[in-house]
C-alpha cells in the first residue's frame, strides 16, 4: 500500500554533469561522486538524503542549471519542504536551451538516458511546485507556457501537463470554501516514522493503524522507515492507550497494513503485498486480545491483479475494495499504466451464507474513471468514502463520497473539500458513526517537522446518527457460564431473511450492532447447548435507538440451559409500568398486546392453568398507596386477560406494592436511581397447574450493576 | 386579569395561536382533550378570534396561565359547555411542559377560576371527566375540593383496552 502512499511521479533521471567552475571542492567525495550518489537516493525514494548531496554540490556552484533542477525536483519530493521546490525550479527554467529536447519527457521514463541541460520537465516540476503550495494561479501561468513549448507528438506530456491544468483549476474553485473543522493529533499513537491507515470500531474504543516505525519485524527500507506493520490501541477513560503490534500472527517480515475493521472491532481486512501483487486477508479475534492468522479472502476478491484496499459494510454483508483486474483491458498500453491512467477500481461482492464471497461487481462508471481510485471505506449509514485522481480532485488522490439511492443507483461523487483535501494525495479516511470525528493519516497536517503522516482525529460539531441505529448490550450464559460459540442472528421478521451476524466479545459478552432504522428486527441470541432467546427490536418505531446508548444501558440478555421450558408452546414477558400508572404502556413493552392476546387465547383453551399475576411498585410514595397501585396494576393485566376469554375464575391477583423490588430503588444518598428502580414497576405472572412448563414466563431483565442483592 | 403571586390568568391573544397549535396537536394530550383529529392553524385562528365575544356567546372560554415573575406561558384552563340555564359548566387544565408541573401552577388555576365562576359567573356547579389511570390530575381536583360522583364505565377506547373515566363535580357553597 506504501507504494500508493507518496506521490513519486515515476521518472528516473540520470544525468551527466562536470564541474564547471573552479570553486574549491569539498575534497572528501568527488563532485562527481556525490552526484551520482544523489541518483542513487533518488531513485530509492531517499529525497532527504538526495537533498544534502546537492546542497552540497550547490554551494561549489550555485548557478548550475541542471543542480536547481534537480534540488528543486527533490525538495517536490518531501511533503513538508515543497514550499522551497520553487526557488530552485524558477532558477532553472530560465535555462531551458531553446527547441529542448523534444520528447524528453517520455524517454526518460524507465530508461538511462543522458541529460544535456534541463528538460523541459523543469517548467512541469515548477508548475507542480506552485500548485502544492496552492498557488494555482501562478502554476496555470507556468503550464500554459509549457502548452506552447511542447514539441510535436509529446501527446502524453501534453496530456499530464492538462491534467495538472484541471487539478489547478478545481483548486481555485475548492479553496473557495473551508470545511468547518477542528484537528487534533493522536499524538501518542504517533511515532517519528509514517503513521497511517486508521481503523476504528463503531464505538470508536478500539483504533488499529499501519506503521513504518522502528521496531517493526521487517527490515529498514531505503527511505529510511520500516515494513509496514500494524498496531493496536483501546481508548480507556478517553485516553488511546499506547499502541502495540497487534500480534504475532499478523505482522510479518513484508509490509502488512490495516484496511478495515468490522463495526464490533472482531473482523480486521488486511493488506499484505506477499506475492508482489497485492492481495486482501482477514483475520478474527475473539477477545479483541488475540487474532488469527490472516487468511486470504477467495478468488472473488483477490485476482492476479492487484487488490489494494477494502471496507466491510456495518452489517457485515458486503466487501467493498479496490482492484486493477479490468487492467487486462489495458494491456499493451503498459506505459500508460505506469504513469498512472486508468487501473485501480472500486468493487463491491456480497458475502455468501458460507461466508465466503460472491463474484464481485464494479460499481460503474459514475465512480470509477478512467484514472484510480483507492482507499474506499462505507460509512454504517451507507455513505462510501474514497480516493480518486479523476472527479473534480484538487491534485493527486482526494476525498470524493457519494451515497447510493433505493435503486442502488450512485450519486455523483462530491469532493469533501479542503482542507481536509489537499493539493497532495488524501486517502484513507474514516467517519465514525456519528458522522462527526473522522480518523485520518496526513503528513501536511505534521507539526513534528517530520516527512512523515501521522494520525488525526478531525471533528465536525454536532453528531448526527441519520439512518443508523446503534445497539449494544451483553450476552451473558447463566451462572456466568463463559460464551462459547456466542453469536447474534438478525433477521426481517417479514422475510426471514438474515441481514446481520454479530459475536459478542467472549470475555465480556459485550455486543455492539449497527442497523437502518427504517424497519423492525427479529434478534435470535444463540449459544450451543444453551436455549437461544428471542426479542424483536422496534427500531423503527422509536427514535431513541437512533442516539448512541450510554455504557450505562446496556441491555443484557441471559441464556438458560434447556429446562422444564424444554419445549415450552408460549412464551409471556412480564410487564413494566410508568410511574403511577396502572395501564400498559405498549413503549415500555414493546408487542405486549399481541403477546398478551395469544397468552389469553392459551389460557381460555386450556383451563387447567392457574394464572398468579403479582403486582409490585417502585419506593416513591406511601406503603398504602403502593399496595393499591400494585393491585390496580394487577387487576388491570388481570382484566384484560378475562376480557380475551380467560375464566376470570383462573386469575387470582396478588399486590406487594413496594415490598418486592429487583432492582435498587435509591443511590446511596438516598436520592432515586431512575434507571434502575423502574424496573421494580411491574407486574410478574405465576403459572401453575400440571401444564405449566408449556408456558415460559420470561422475566425482566435488569442489569447486573441493578440488582436488589446489591442493595446492602 | 385574574391572578395571583405564582400565577396569572389572562385572555387568548393572536400570538398565543403558535403555542395553542403546538399542544393541540401533541398526540399525548390527544387522549385528555377528547381529540383524535390534528386542528388546524386556522381553526385556532378563528377560535382566538371568537374569544372576544365572552363566554355567553361561544359557551366556552379558555385562559392562559403564565408564571406571574418569568411570564413563562405554560398552560391553559378553559371552563367548557356553559349553560348559562343550569348554571353550570365543565373545567379543564393543561400544564404543557413537565418541568413545570408540580408547582402548585394547576393548583393555583383552578383556584381562581372556581372564584371567578362562583362569584363573578355565579354558576352552581363545575365538573369535570378524568380518565381513570390519570392519577395526578385526580388528585388536584380532589384537591381544590371536587369530588367523584360517579365512574363512567369503559368510556374511553385507547386502541387497544377500554378505560373507565371518572365524574368529579364541585357544587357552589353559597347558591341554592
Amino acid at each position: 500500500m506504501k507504494k500508493f502512499y507518496f506521490l513519486v511521479i515515476l521518472i528516473f533521471l540520470t544525468g551527466s554533469y562536470s564541474i564547471a567552475n573552479s570553486v574549491p571542492k569539498d575534497t572528501t567525495i568527488s563532485a562527481e561522486k556525490r552526484f551520482a550518489k544523489a541518483e542513487s537516493y533518488i531513485d530509492a525514494g531517499n529525497f532527504e538524503e538526495a537533498v544534502v548531496m546537492y546542497e552540497s554540490l550547490l554551494r561549489e556552484d550555485p548557478n548550475s542549471a541542471i543542480l536547481n533542477f534537480y534540488l528543486g525536483y527533490c525538495y517536490l519530493n518531501i511533503t513538508d519542504k515543497k514550499d522551497r521546490a520553487a526557488k530552485y525550479l524558477k532558477k532553472a527554467v530560465q535555462d531551458i536551451p531553446e527547441g529542448a529536447e523534444s520528447e524528453t519527457y517520455i524517454k526518460v521514463i524507465g530508461k538511462t538516458k543522458e541529460l544535456e541541460g534541463v528538460p523541459l520537465e523543469a517548467m512541469y516540476f515548477l508548475g507542480k511546485a506552485y500548485h502544492a503550495n496552492y498557488k494555482f494561479q501562478e502554476a496555470l501561468d507556468v503550464y500554459n507556457k509549457l502548452l506552447v513549448k511542447l514539441p510535436p507528438k509529446s501527446e502524453d506530456f501534453e496530456k499530464a501537463v492538462k491534467r495538472e491544468i484541471v487539478y489547478c483549476k478545481n483548486g481555485i474553485e475548492l479553496t473557495k470554501n473551508r470545511v468547518e473543522m477542528e484537528v487534533i493529533p493522536l499524538t501518542n499513537l504517533s511515532s517519528a516514522y509514517s503513521d497511517h491507515s486508521p481503523v476504528l470500531s463503531a464505538n470508536e474504543e478500539t483504533l488499529i493503524f499501519t506503521s513504518l516505525r522502528d521496531g517493526n519485524k521487517g527490515k529498514e527500507t531505503a527511505d529510511g522507515q520500516w515494513a509496514e506493520d500494524i498496531y493496536i490501541s483501546q481508548k480507556i477513560d478517553g485516553e488511546w492507550t499506547a499502541p502495540k503490534p497487534i500480534s504475532e500472527n499478523i505482522n510479518t517480515k513484508g509490509n502488512d497494513a490495516s484496511i478495515s475493521l468490522s463495526v464490533d472491532g472482531k473482523q480486521l481486512f488486511i493488506y499484505k503485498d506477499a506475492s508482489g501483487n497485492g492481495d486482501i486477508y482477514y483475520s478474527e479475534s475473539e477477545n479483541g486480545q488475540t487474532w488469527s492468522k490472516p487468511e486470504k479472502l477467495n478468488e472473488n476478491i483477490n485476482t492476479k491483479y492487484k487488490e489494494t484496499h477494502a471496507s466491510i459494510s456495518a452489517d457485515g454483508q458486503y466487501l467493498y475494495f479496490i482492484s486493477d483486474r479490468d487492467k487486462q483491458k489495458e494491456e499493451g498500453k503498459l506505459f500508460k499504466q505506469k504513469i498512472g491512467f486508468g487501473g485501480l477500481d472500486l468493487y463491491v461482492a456480497k458475502r455468501l451464507p458460507d461466508g465466503t464471497w460472491a463474484k464481485a461487481k464494479n460499481l460503474g462508471s459514475v465512480l470509477n474513471t478512467n484514472e484510480d481510485e483507492e482507499g474506499v471505506f462505507v460509512h454504517p449509514n451507507g455513505t462510501l468514502y474514497f480516493s480518486s485522481k479523476a472527479h473534480n480532485s484538487m491534485g493527486g488522490y482526494d476525498i470524493f463520497s457519494s451515497t447510493q439511492n433505493e435503486e442502488g443507483v450512485w450519486s455523483k461523487p462530491v469532493n469533501i473539500g479542503f482542507p481536509i483535501n489537499t493539493t497532495d494525495d488524501d486517502l484513507y479516511y474514516v467517519v465514525n458513526p456519528a458522522s462527526n470525528t473522522a480518523y485520518y493519516a496526513s503528513a501536511q497536517q505534521n507539526v513534528n517537522a517530520l516527512n512523515k503522516a501521522d494520525l488525526y482525529q478531525i471533528g465536525f460539531g454536532d453528531g448526527n446518527f441519520q439512518n443508523i441505529a446503534l445497539y449494544e448490550g451483553i450476552l451473558k450464559l447463566e451462572n456466568d457460564n463463559p460464551l462459547d460459540s456466542g453469536v447474534i442472528y438478525v433477521r426481517d421478521p417479514e422475510s426471514d431473511e438474515l441481514i446481520g451476524t454479530f459475536r459478542p466479545d467472549k470475555t465480556t459478552g459485550k455486543y455492539f450492532m449497527l442497523l437502518s432504522p427504517t424497519k423492525d428486527y427479529l434478534i435470535s441470541y444463540e449459544e450451543s447447548g444453551y436455549e437461544p432467546a428471542v426479542d424483536t427490536l422496534p427500531v423503527a418505531r422509536t427514535n431513541s435507538f437512533l442516539q448512541k446508548m450510554s455504557a450505562n444501558d446496556l441491555g443484557v440478555t441471559t441464556l438458560y440451559k434447556p429446562s422444564k421450558y424444554a419445549d415450552y408452546a408460549i412464551a409471556i414477558n412480564d410487564i413494566m409500568f410508568e410511574f403511577n400508572k396502572f395501564v400498559i404502556n405498549e413503549e415500555l413493552n414493546p408487542g405486549v398486546f399481541e403477546s398478551l392476546d395469544k397468552f389469553a387465547e392459551y389460557l381460555s383453551k386450556d383451563k387447567s392453568l392457574n394464572l398468579q399475576i403479582d403486582g409490585h411498585c417502585c419506593k416513591i410514595g406511601t406503603e398504602k398507596y403502593n399496595v393499591k397501585l400494585s393491585a390496580q396494576r394487577a387487576t388491570f393485566v388481570k382484566d384484560y386477560l378475562v376480557k380475551k376469554g380467560v375464566d376470570a375464575k383462573n386469575i387470582t391477583i396478588k399486590e406487594f406494592g413496594y415490598s418486592t423490588p429487583i432492582a435498587i430503588n435509591q443511590n446511596s444518598d438516598g436520592s432515586w436511581k431512575e434507571e434502575s428502580m423502574k424496573f421494580n414497576r411491574r407486574i410478574e405472572f405465576k403459572v401453575t397447574g400440571e401444564n405449566a412448563p408449556k408456558v415460559k414466563v420470561v422475566n425482566l431483565q435488569v442489569p447486573d450493576k441493578f440488582k436488589v442483592n446489591k442493595e446492602l | 386579569m385574574l391572578k395571583n403571586k405564582n400565577i396569572n390568568l389572562r385572555a387568548v391573544e393572536p400570538y398565543d395561536v403558535e403555542t395553542l397549535y403546538k399542544w393541540e396537536n401533541s398526540s399525548d394530550l390527544w387522549r385528555i382533550s377528547n381529540t383524535t383529529v390534528p386542528i388546524s392553524k386556522h381553526q385556532l385562528t378563528q377560535f382566538v378570534q371568537e374569544a372576544s365575544l365572552g363566554i355567553f356567546e361561544t359557551k366556552q372560554l379558555r385562559l392562559i396561565i403564565d408564571f406571574t415573575e418569568t411570564k413563562k406561558t405554560i398552560g391553559c384552563i378553559d371552563l367548557f359547555d356553559f349553560d348559562p340555564f343550569h348554571k353550570r359548566a365543565g373545567v379543564g387544565i393543561l400544564v404543557f411542559n413537565k418541568e413545570d408541573r408540580q408547582k402548585r401552577a394547576a393548583f393555583d388555576s383552578l383556584n381562581l377560576l372556581i372564584d371567578y365562576a362562583f362569584n363573578f359567573l355565579e354558576l352552581h356547579q363545575l365538573y369535570c371527566n378524568i380518565l381513570i389511570d390519570n392519577e395526578a390530575s385526580l388528585n388536584l381536583f380532589k384537591k381544590v375540593g371536587f369530588s367523584v360522583t360517579a365512574q363512567k364505565k369503559e368510556w374511553f377506547w385507547t386502541g387497544k383496552y377500554w378505560l373507565d373515566e371518572w365524574f368529579l363535580q364541585l357544587l357552589n357553597p353559597n347558591r341554592i
